[in-house]
């Protein structure tokens, strides 16, 4: 079998093991890449037809291009698509302009998702992770537990050696489940290619820019780029040294790492 | 086969550890110069760690590498924090590792997130966390076990110094057990050992050091705090073998503060740097207005806002060697109290080379000792007098290297990865700045067990 279809028939089966287990499960998708190659892997894994609704955490300061990719791709792929905002937050204010943006990303992010599980009960959720997108998720596992708080106890992790995956919730627990785990951002565009996976025209370059990876439209910068087809972008990415989040100027931790620098007096 | 250990002091000053060991206070380090030679050394422009520490990871001038401080604009004038993703070159740890031999490397400014290597590496003071700081994920109980911390936490030591003092002499012993604790159980050939705590004393203590300006503890504290990395240097030394070489560096000196030094208020108000509105804070560069010319960012980095590179720049090609040589006509009478602000100004292509020269600091300011050239937005005046009180040196850091073979040149911190990778008889990379700092003599290594510590 050659690599695409190794990686492929992995993550279906993981797709298919955390359905099999938890029925109450949703798959989130940002409208990005990653999520929605995973979304075309859960629809292979189900012949087309998802059994599980499609989740989008809207924090309702994405591009306009991504609003319309998903309602016509939910329609076309016959979703059932939950919207999961913070209203509350959205209500009184909030926005990457009200001073911190990373207390933006948890109200809109973090909390909105938190809001959506406690109504709608989730056992599992499926996200479209990489191992290879940034430090941190070098050490995630396929299925991940996550306490109610959202705490993930990295030190106490089930093993998931010779392939064997703990996925099996405690009660207090619910699942995330990554089944691009072991994909990069090479692998992505390759498949993308080759099964012609949809994905936003933000992805392909204009005016010598494209985003290589996209969020919120305040938050996210182009890079320089002209890449303006798929064949281009995976001639670019053979050859690029940046890293795919760089244009993500306000990652959680630029934010911290800005508060030490100017308590240090180098800013 | 050889093995080199290097312990990174960050910015030890050499002059510092010349008054230090006639002294007295530092009896180890100074016999442990009877093995070898002491020098001064040059850093790089600009003055800071990130960038220094970067020279040591790659042989290279920051032109090479791209990275030219620890904050960095894109061409949208947008902030961004430069880290190990953004060092477009090789580094000695991944050349070594790909020689099959192993690196272990503690610390070091700018290696975060940490690149695969063949052997450890944890990222430096600006790693989020240790656990996302480390490569590879398994040795992190170990690190846990010998109490390794990243840093201290600068906020809160900003607002006491008591929290400092404390905290950051837990971090400096994590560090010491650490070595400790790898030098035995791992295999390695290149062992690097990064110290940021005497960095830290400087920025935030170094008036200390002159024991009128204390109320005696503060003093005590630092001498006490030197004492204890000079044991450190009697440890190591006494558990050298015939087979590692020790290497001791820092990667710049350091001086008192006079005055910090507010570039971005005085371009301001020589009319190069016009706001469209009030900034906000003193990082807002989005209120540059396109009328503008220049801006600065630290340390005395100055960037001409040309056409065609930055989002709205206004200057056009055909004016910008004007503009660039008015504005260093006009730094050179930047007077504080009669005196000079700047001891050197530089045109970029003057001390930097490289495919990355595009997006250097187009002017880069070496100050006089006592200038701390800042570079807030919303500053009222240009002279200011702050909280920290020593600032970076570009001639005084230190070097002491093992073996009786003669210096022949003043050395850069670029400069250490050839001669590590000379002491490990490795190929040294065409594309290096750096030279081997001795020359080797027929009989090197020179068997410096001979002398005494």
């Amino acid at each position: 079998m050659d690599k695409l279809s190794e990686l492929e028939s992995k993550s279906i089966y993981i797709i298919r093991e955390a359905y099999y287990q938890f029925k109450d499960i949703a798959v989130l998708w940002s409208i990005g890449k990653d999520s929605t190659t995973l979304m075309w892997l859960c629809r292979k894994a189900f012949f087309g037809t998802l059994p599980f609704p499609a989740m989008h955490i809207d924090t309702s300061y994405k591009f306009p291009q991504m609003y319309r990719f998903r309602d016509k791709y939910a329609k076309k792929w016959g979703l059932k698509l939950l919207i999961a905002r913070n209203e509350e937050a959205l209500a009184a204010g909030m926005g990457p302009d009200q001073g911190e943006k990373l207390a933006c990303c948890n109200a809109l992010k973090t909390d909105a998702l938190k809001q959506a599980i406690d109504r709608w009960h989730f056992k599992a959720l499926l996200l479209g992770i990489r191992r290879d997108e940034h430090g941190i998720r070098a050490k995630e596992r396929y299925f991940s537990p996550r306490d109610q708080s959202f705490k993930w106890d990295y030190e106490n992790q089930p093993p998931e050696l010779w392939d064997q995956y703990k996925s099996r919730a405690e009660d207090e627990e619910h699942i995330r489940v990554h089944p691009l785990l072991h994909w990069t951002e090479l692998d992505i565009w390759t498949y993308i290619k080759r099964e012609n996976i949809p994905i936003t025209e933000l992805y392909f370059a204009q005016d010598g820019k494209r985003y290589r990876s996209i969020g919120c439209a305040p938050c996210c910068a182009p890079v320089p780029s002209t890449a303006d087809t798929i064949d281009k972008v995976i001639e670019e990415l053979k050859t690029t040294t940046t890293s795919e989040r760089a244009g993500r100027a306000q990652d959680k931790e630029s934010v911290t790492t800005m508060q030490k620098l100017r308590a240090l007096g180098y800013m | 086969m050889k093995k080199v250990l290097v312990i990174g002091l960050d910015g030890f000053p050499y002059t510092l550890a010349v008054r230090l060991m006639e002294a007295g206070v530092m009896p180890n380090f100074k016999s442990r110069l009877e093995a070898g030679s002491f020098v001064q050394m040059d850093s790089i422009y600009p003055t800071v760690s990130n960038v220094a520490w970067t020279c040591y990871q790659t042989g290279k001038n920051p032109g090479k590498f791209g990275v030219y401080g620890f904050a960095e604009l894109t061409r949208d004038l947008e902030l961004y924090i430069p880290n190990s993703t953004n060092c477009r070159s090789k580094t000695i740890q991944e050349i070594i590792s790909e020689q099959g031999k192993r690196v272990i490397s503690l610390g070091v400014p700018g290696t975060y997130p940490p690149r695969p290597v063949d052997g450890i590496t944890v990222g430096g003071f600006l790693s989020p966390s240790l656990e996302k700081a480390v490569y590879p994920q398994s040795i992190l109980p170990d690190l846990e076990r010998t109490g390794y911390m990243i840093d201290i936490n600068p906020m809160k030591a900003r607002e006491s110094l008591d929290f400092f003092k404390a905290e950051n002499r837990k971090v400096f012993e994590g560090r010491v057990k650490t070595l400790f604790d790898l030098w035995d159980s791992e295999e390695w050939d290149l062992f690097t050992v990064h110290f940021m705590d005497t960095d830290r004393m400087g920025h935030f203590m170094f008036k200390f050091l002159d024991p009128e300006e204390s109320d005696g503890l503060n003093h005590d504290y630092y001498m006490n705090f030197l004492r204890r990395i000079d044991d450190f240097i009697g440890q190591v030394a006494q558990k050298l073998t015939e087979e590692i070489e020790l290497i001791i560096m820092s990667d710049h000196g350091f001086c008192r503060i006079r005055k910090e030094v507010q570039l971005n208020r005085w371009l301001q108000d020589r009319g190069y740097l016009v706001f469209s509105r009030p900034p906000a804070h003193d990082l807002d560069f989005e209120a540059i207005s396109p009328e503008s010319r220049a801006f600065s960012l630290v340390p005395g980095r100055i960037y001409i806002l040309k056409e065609n590179y930055w989002k709205n720049g206004g200057v056009k090609d055909q004016d910008y060697e004007r503009v660039r040589e008015k504005i260093m006509n006009d730094l050179k009478n930047l007077l504080e109290d009669g005196r000079s602000v700047c001891k050197q100004i530089f045109k970029k292509e003057e001390v930097l080379s490289g495919p990355y020269l595009d997006s250097a600091p187009d002017i880069i300011v070496d100050p006089n000792d006592g200038y701390d050239l800042k570079a807030g937005l919303k500053k009222d005046s240009i002279f200011e007098t702050g909280p920290l009180s020593g600032m970076h040196t570009y001639y005084d850091a230190m070097l002491y290297l093992p073996g009786d073979s003669p210096i022949t040149k003043r050395p850069v911190v670029y400069d250490l990865p050839a001669t590590i990778l000379d002491i490990l008889d490795l190929p040294i990379p065409d594309d290096f700045d750096g030279k081997p700092i001795f020359t080797l003599s027929p009989g090197y290594p020179p068997n410096s067990r001979n002398k005494p510590w």
